[in-house]
C-alpha cells in the first residue's frame, strides 16, 4: 500500500485508541506500599486507561498540580496520602468554579471521610480496618467467643467507633467502648482505668487497640498499655505489625490494610465511575477496606485463648 | 507491608529450591499460598512447587519461567494454551461445582441481575472475568472484583454489593465464619471446572514426574486444592 495513504489510515487508528484510553492520574506519597497500591491499581485496570504517576515532594505544588491536570486533562484523580488530598483541595480552591474538577478517589490517607470533606467531586476508601474485619477473623480462629469487645477511644474518633459498631452487629459483636477526652492530662492512666474497667466491669471478650496515635505515644505504650495489658488475659487486637512481635508484650493479632487489595478495589471505582460517565456529584461515600493482611502472635494468643489449629491456614503470618 | 509480601515471596521461592519439574498452582481460596504451598511441598518433595494467590503473579512467572506443569479451575488454564490438561480434579465424582449467589437477610433477586453489583474473586482476566460472570448468572451485572475469596464477606456487610458469587464449598466456609443472616440462591447454569493439571506441550519426561506425584497427594492436601481425586 502506498505510504500516503497509509499514513492518514494509521492516524485515524492512533487517534481511536489515544481517545479509548481514559487518564488517571495518580498523586501519591513516595514509598513501596504507594507503589504495591500503584501496581495493582494500573494492572487491574488494564490498557484502557492510560495512569500517570507523580511522586509528592521534588517541587511538587498546587501550581505544578493544576498544570499537571490541565495538560493531561485526567478522567479522574486517584490520591494517595493526606498531603495529596490537601495539594488537590488546594487546586480545587484555586480554580474555584471556573472549570469543572475531575472526580477524585482518596485512599491510603488517615481518615479519609474527614480529609476530603472539603474537596468537591470526592470519593475514597478508608485506610483504617473496621472492627467487624479484625473481629470476625479472630473469631474463627479462636474457640472461645468473641460477643463483647472493648476499646479505648477519644471523642474525635467515636464517630469512626460508632460505624464499626453498626457492622459488628450484624455479626452479633458488641464494642463496648471507653472515652477518654481529648484534653485528659495523664493519658496513660486513663488508659490503665479504661483497661481495667473493660476487663473488671465489662468483663469483654477482647481488646481492640485502635490505630490512633492519641494513645500510641512511646509513653503512653510503656505507662499506659503495658502495665495494663500485663494483667488482660485476652486476646488485644492491633494495627500495627510491630505489635505483635515476639518481644512485644503488646497484641495478639494484628490486622493491616492490603495495600494491593487496596488498589483493585481503587479500580473497581473507577470502573465504576466510568460507567456513570464520570459523574460524582458532591462528596460520595467513602468505602470500607475489604482485603487485609492477618499476623498472628501464636505464643501471646494461646496465654489467652485456645487457638484453631485449622484456622492458622488463613493467617499470612504466624509468629512462633 | 510490602517487606511481609517480600518475606512471603521469598520462603516461597526457598520453599521451591529442590531441582524438579516446576509446578504453578493459583487456586484462589480461604487458606493462604504459603499455607498450600508448604503442604504440598511436603508431600512432592521432587518437585518444585510455587503457589500463587494472585492472577497477574502467575501470569507474569509462567511468561518468564515457563513451568512444566499448571494447577488451576480449568477456566484458568484455558488462558495458558501452551498447557494440555492431563489431570482433572474430582469432588464426590463429579468435575465441576455449583456457584450460588450469596446475600444478607432476602435472597437475590436474579431477575435484577443486570441492574445490580455482584462480589467476585478476580481469577481471570478482567474482560474474560466479565464474560464468565455472566455466563453463570445470566446478565451483566455490574462486577466488584476481590482478590481473595475472604474479602467476598466484608463486601456483603458493609453492602457495596447486593451479592457475591461463591462456590458451594466456600459459602458453607462462610457460613461458618460469619454470623450474618447468609442466603443463598442457586443458578441453573452455574457449574464450574474443578482444579486440573496443565503439562506444557512436548513436556513427556517431566510429565512422568508430575503427574504420579500429584496423584499420589493424600485427602487432606487435595482438600487444600478443593478436590478429593484426579481422573
Amino acid at each position: 500500500m502506498e505510504m500516503k495513504r497509509l499514513l492518514p489510515a494509521l492516524l485515524l487508528v492512533a487517534g481511536v485508541s489515544a481517545r479509548a484510553a481514559d487518564r488517571i492520574l495518580i498523586l501519591r506519597a513516595e514509598g513501596v506500599n504507594f507503589q504495591e497500591t500503584t501496581r495493582s491499581l494500573e494492572h487491574e485496570l488494564g490498557p484502557e486507561f492510560q495512569c500517570e504517576d507523580r511522586v509528592l515532594g521534588s517541587g511538587m505544588d498546587a501550581g505544578v498540580l493544576s498544570v499537571a491536570i490541565a495538560k493531561s486533562r485526567p478522567k479522574a484523580l486517584v490520591l494517595m496520602d493526606n498531603d495529596a488530598i490537601k495539594l488537590y483541595a488546594e487546586v480545587q480552591k484555586q480554580w474555584r468554579d471556573s472549570v469543572p474538577y475531575p472526580p477524585s478517589i482518596s485512599l491510603m490517607a488517615i481518615r479519609v471521610d474527614k480529609a476530603i470533606s472539603g474537596l468537591q467531586r470526592a470519593t475514597g476508601i478508608f485506610y483504617e480496618v473496621p472492627g467487624v474485619t479484625i473481629l470476625v477473623n479472630l473469631r474463627s480462629l479462636v474457640s472461645e467467643p468473641v460477643r463483647r469487645v472493648g476499646v479505648i477511644v477519644r471523642p474525635s474518633m467515636e464517630d469512626f467507633v460508632r460505624e464499626s459498631a453498626k457492622w459488628c452487629k450484624y455479626e452479633n459483636i458488641e464494642l463496648i467502648p471507653f472515652s477518654v477526652p481529648e484534653d485528659r492530662k495523664d493519658v496513660a492512666r486513663a488508659v490503665r482505668q479504661g483497661v481495667r474497667r473493660l476487663r473488671d466491669q465489662e468483663q469483654v471478650d477482647a481488646l481492640w487497640i485502635l490505630n490512633d496515635n492519641f494513645f500510641l505515644t512511646p509513653e503512653i505504650i510503656s505507662g499506659g498499655w503495658l502495665p495494663a495489658l500485663e494483667r488482660f488475659r485476652k486476646p488485644v487486637l492491633v494495627g500495627v505489625e510491630n505489635f505483635v512481635t515476639a518481644r512485644s508484650r503488646f497484641g495478639t493479632f494484628a490486622i493491616l490494610p492490603d495495600h494491593y487489595g487496596l488498589g483493585v478495589q481503587a479500580a473497581g471505582m473507577i470502573l465504576r465511575l466510568k460507567e456513570e460517565e464520570w459523574e460524582l456529584d458532591g462528596t460520595g461515600k467513602v468505602e470500607q477496606p475489604l482485603a487485609v493482611l492477618k499476623i498472628l502472635n501464636l505464643e501471646q494468643a494461646r496465654k489467652s485463648v485456645h487457638v484453631k489449629e485449622a484456622g492458622l491456614v488463613e493467617v499470612d503470618k504466624v509468629i512462633r | 507491608m510490602s517487606r511481609l509480601f517480600g518475606v512471603i515471596l521469598s520462603l516461597a521461592f526457598l520453599g521451591s529450591a529442590a531441582a524438579g519439574a516446576k509446578v504453578f498452582v493459583f487456586y484462589p481460596s480461604l487458606a493462604r499460598p504459603l499455607a498450600i504451598q508448604d503442604a504440598l511441598a511436603k508431600k512432592c518433595p521432587g518437585l518444585e512447587i510455587t503457589v500463587f494467590g494472585r492472577l497477574t503473579d502467575l501470569q507474569a512467572l509462567v511468561e518468564r519461567e515457563h513451568p512444566t506443569a499448571i494447577v488451576a479451575q480449568a477456566d484458568v488454564l484455558k488462558q495458558f494454551p501452551a498447557y494440555l490438561p492431563k489431570l482433572q480434579g474430582l469432588r464426590k465424582g463429579s468435575a465441576t461445582e455449583d456457584f450460588v449467589l450469596l446475600s444478607i437477610d432476602k435472597p437475590f433477586d436474579v431477575a435484577k441481575v443486570s441492574t445490580s453489583s455482584i462480589g467476585v474473586v478476580g481469577m481471570l482476566d478482567r474482560r474474560e472475568m466479565d464474560g464468565f460472570v455472566a455466563g453463570l448468572v445470566s446478565g451483566a451485572p455490574h462486577i466488584n472484583r476481590v482478590t481473595k475469596v475472604e474479602d467476598l464477606l466484608p463486601l456483603l456487610i458493609f453492602q457495596s454489593v447486593s451479592a457475591v458469587l461463591v462456590s458451594e464449598a466456600n459459602m458453607k466456609e462462610f457460613r461458618k465464619k460469619s454470623q450474618a443472616n447468609l442466603v443463598e440462591v442457586k443458578l441453573e447454569k452455574a457449574k464450574v471446572g474443578l482444579v486440573a493439571a496443565g503439562v506444557k506441550d512436548g513436556a513427556s519426561d517431566a510429565e512422568k514426574q508430575v503427574l504420579p506425584a500429584l496423584k499420589s497427594l493424600d485427602a487432606g492436601t487435595l482438600a487444600m486444592l478443593g478436590v478429593d481425586a484426579w481422573k
